[in-house]
């Protein structure tokens, strides 16, 4: 499979905006949820902020408050659901990458880890593109955002990958029973084939080397195109046993880049 | 060989060569509030010990429960795919655990702890377990465990044990 600059760029608009709208629509179910699923109050998070101007405290006290920052995320997704119809205007785009942030510090930094990661990665490429795209042209500047989020992902994968190698626990197949017993939709089953130690030392070196060879990938599209294809099985995976629905999400929008970038590499 | 792929080379060599030599870590409130932009890739890379919260509840009889608490749980659904608030939660208060923990090994004594944002959230959020399980308790306490590498958490694995709290209502979520 190939894809063009043109083409990729608008795959990513639509696998950004699905990604930002179950994200949104979670925090908005959070807001109006129970307090168990409430945010954690803003009058303690605060503090985080002592050290800030009364001012910058003043800003965050208001943009905070539960009307406005539920109105805050209604914003996002309308913002969101603009990107593929509307394209990446240079203030939609720009204004969705901080409107992230903001989001994201009222979970003091992140709400999902790596997923929250992958989104601003997501974002920041789409905000290179429209911001430079009056002075390169809008091929220029798409393959430089494009570029952007590829390079994010790949390196998600290499130093996720390599990173196993040095921990005798993913050598031996140890570890990875170990993990998923901790998933949030553990323990694994007692008659579970991955409890096997040759099957969970053979699926720990497949995860290892597809990880880790991703950006080896990169020299054809066609090579490219398999890779993400088990990504999706691999995120569907995480999901399944971790219950990292956002993190699926997130990746799959930078599978448009991945292809849309070894296809240029291949000319 | 021609050039885009001597590029990727050039990088898979520098990625590699990251993962022997770490700089310092970036350290202040902000860093902390702004670490999206710094990922570190680094996914379950290794079994390590793992932070969990347990709880245990004063009744009106003046009798405290046994300590109750793990790490989190759930079922699963398809609609969790794209519908996951619940289990995020979930997630993201496992998630401020590891940060009490990560700060409890910093804090020069245990005055400060109590000082701590993570702290004060950890009370919260233990305060509102309970009323969710326990609405007619009358102090709770919690305590941090460490679940080793592949073993369980116990006793004499605690690291943080709260003074007694009032269960009391918790904080309304707003300002």
């Amino acid at each position: 499979m190939t894809l063009s600059i043109a083409d990729a760029g608008q795959a990513l608009l639509w696998m950004t905006t699905i990604s930002l709208l179950i994200q949104a629509i979670e925090a908005l179910r959070l807001q109006a949820g129970s307090a168990l699923l409430a945010p954690w109050p803003w009058s303690i998070q605060r503090d985080d902020l002592r050290d800030s101007s009364k001012l910058v405290r003043a800003v965050f006290d208001r943009l905070y408050r539960p009307g406005i920052h539920r109105a805050h995320l209604i914003v996002h997704m309308l913002a969101a659901l603009s990107l593929p119809w509307a394209g990446a205007t240079t203030p939609v785009a720009a204004g969705l990458l901080v409107s992230q942030v903001l989001i994201s510090i009222r979970w003091r930094g992140a709400f999902n880890g790596g997923s929250d990661f992958m989104t601003l990665s997501v974002l920041g490429g789409i905000a290179i593109a429209a911001l430079t795209a009056p002075w390169l042209g809008e091929s220029l500047a798409w393959q430089a955002g494009l570029w952007l989020i590829s390079i994010q992902a790949l390196s998600s994968y290499f130093l996720s990958g390599t990173v196993k190698l040095r921990y005798a626990g993913w050598r031996h197949g140890r570890a990875l029973p170990a993990l998923l017993d901790g998933g949030l939709y553990g323990p694994l089953p007692p008659t579970s084939l991955l409890r096997q130690p040759v099957v969970a030392m053979v699926c720990s070196w497949a995860f290892i080397i597809w990880e880790a060879a991703f950006p080896l990938s990169m020299i054809d599209p066609r090579l490219t195109t398999l890779w993400c294809a088990i990504g999706i099985a691999f995120h569907l995976l995480v999901w399944w046993f971790f219950g990292l629905n956002r993190f699926f999400w997130a990746w799959m929008a930078t599978f448009p880049a991945l292809i849309g970038c070894a296809t240029l590499i291949q000319g | 060989m021609s050039d885009p792929v001597l590029l990727i080379l050039a990088y898979v060599a520098f990625l590699a060569l990251t993962l022997f030599f770490r700089g310092r870590a970036l350290q202040g409130p902000w860093w902390f509030l702004l670490r999206s932009f710094l990922p570190n890739w680094r996914f379950y890379h290794r079994v390590g010990a793992m932070p969990v919260m347990l709880v245990r509840t004063c009744g009106a009889d003046g009798q405290w429960s046994a300590w109750q608490g793990d790490r989190p749980r759930a079922r699963r659904a398809l609609i969790d795919l794209v519908h996951n608030p619940h289990n995020n939660r979930l997630l993201l208060d496992q998630s401020l655990v590891e940060h009490l923990y990560a700060d409890l090994r910093e804090a020069d004594n245990a005055d400060s702890v109590t000082m701590l944002v993570s702290y004060r959230l950890a009370c919260e959020l233990a305060r509102r377990r309970v009323n969710a399980t326990t609405p007619g308790a009358r102090a709770i306490q919690f305590e941090i465990r460490l679940i080793p590498p592949y073993g369980v958490a116990t006793p004499d694995t605690a690291v943080l044990t709260s003074p007694v709290l009032a269960a009391g209502h918790p904080q309304p979520p707003t300002t």
